[in-house]
């Protein structure tokens, strides 16, 4: 693939993250969370999510402790029903009273990049699911190219990959809260690491 | 300068010093990047703490506040993210 390739990142800046309460969390731990890297195991689907919040801050948010973003219905399905629904596995948020809230969805990609970087590398791989576990500053960029039949990736900072040809074609609406950041697709990377998966 | 900015700037200056690169908020400092950094880096949560307790420690010196005890209060009670 060229290197001239671009996807667009959607990340929340929230500093306000919500919470699983304490039996939704005893109940992640005893199923589908990987205590080793505190994400969902790998081969988890759909997940309900109970937290403590009433308001989470969207439009995209994250559930701190078990790696399982979050987002509102009215800005995720802005990148269409049947793309999302091809690529991402949704569940239902449920609040501390146990009401569902509406308009939050967690989701999951069916496929999950990794976003790389060029300086403060670090990289781990977890001992109880092999998972690679990535930290780095600096330009970001992908490695190696994304699988081309697959439109929305879920990213390991909790955001959505989009290509850039596709949200082009969309009306996206902007928010304060979340950054978009191009990404470009290397033939070789900048962090001097293999392929990496999580 | 406000407390909330002084401290938001000595903390910045405290995680510098224990090598920790990231922002508090702002480009490169979202809740996002700190929890992908703290799994990355097995046993940075700790030096976070620490730098937080001293920031906090300071203020309070400075100010009569009580934020080490809040800060304390939550480390106690759980309500952060435990990482390895």
């Amino acid at each position: 693939m060229s290197d001239s390739v671009y996807y667009i990142h959607f990340k929340s800046k929230t500093m306000n993250p919500c919470f699983l309460t304490d039996n939704a969390y005893r109940e992640a731990t005893s199923t589908w969370l990987c205590r080793g890297c505190v994400r969902p195991k790998h081969d988890t689907q759909r997940i309900d999510a109970h937290i403590q919040d009433r308001e989470p801050e969207g439009p995209l948010n994250l559930v701190s402790g078990c790696g399982l973003p979050l987002a509102q219905k009215s800005f995720l399905f802005a990148f269409g029903q049947e793309r999302i629904e091809r690529d991402l596995y949704l569940g239902q948020v449920f609040g501390p009273d146990g009401s569902r809230l509406d308009d939050w969805v967690t989701f999951r990609g069916k496929q999950r990049l990794i976003v790389r970087g060029t300086k403060n590398v670090s990289h781990r791989v977890c001992a109880d699911c092999g998972r690679d576990v990535y930290f780095a500053m600096g330009t970001r960029y992908l490695y190696p190219a994304p699988p081309s039949d697959v439109e929305l990736f879920e990213s390991d900072l909790f955001g959505l990959i989009v290509l850039e040809s596709v949200v082009s074609e969309l009306e996206i609406p902007r928010h304060a809260r979340v950054v978009r950041e191009r990404l470009r697709v290397l033939k070789e990377p900048k962090d001097g690491l293999p392929p990496l998966s999580f | 300068m406000t407390r909330f900015a002084e401290y938001h700037r000595l903390l910045r200056a405290n995680l510098r010093k224990a090598g920790l690169p990231l922002n508090v908020g702002g480009r490169g400092g979202s809740t996002a990047d700190w929890l992908r950094y703290l799994n990355a880096n097995p046993g940075a949560q700790s030096r976070a703490f620490d730098a937080v307790l001293d920031t906090s420690r300071a203020i309070d010196a400075k100010y009569g506040t009580s934020i080490t005890q809040d800060v304390w209060r939550s480390i106690v009670e759980g309500r952060f993210t435990g990482y390895p």
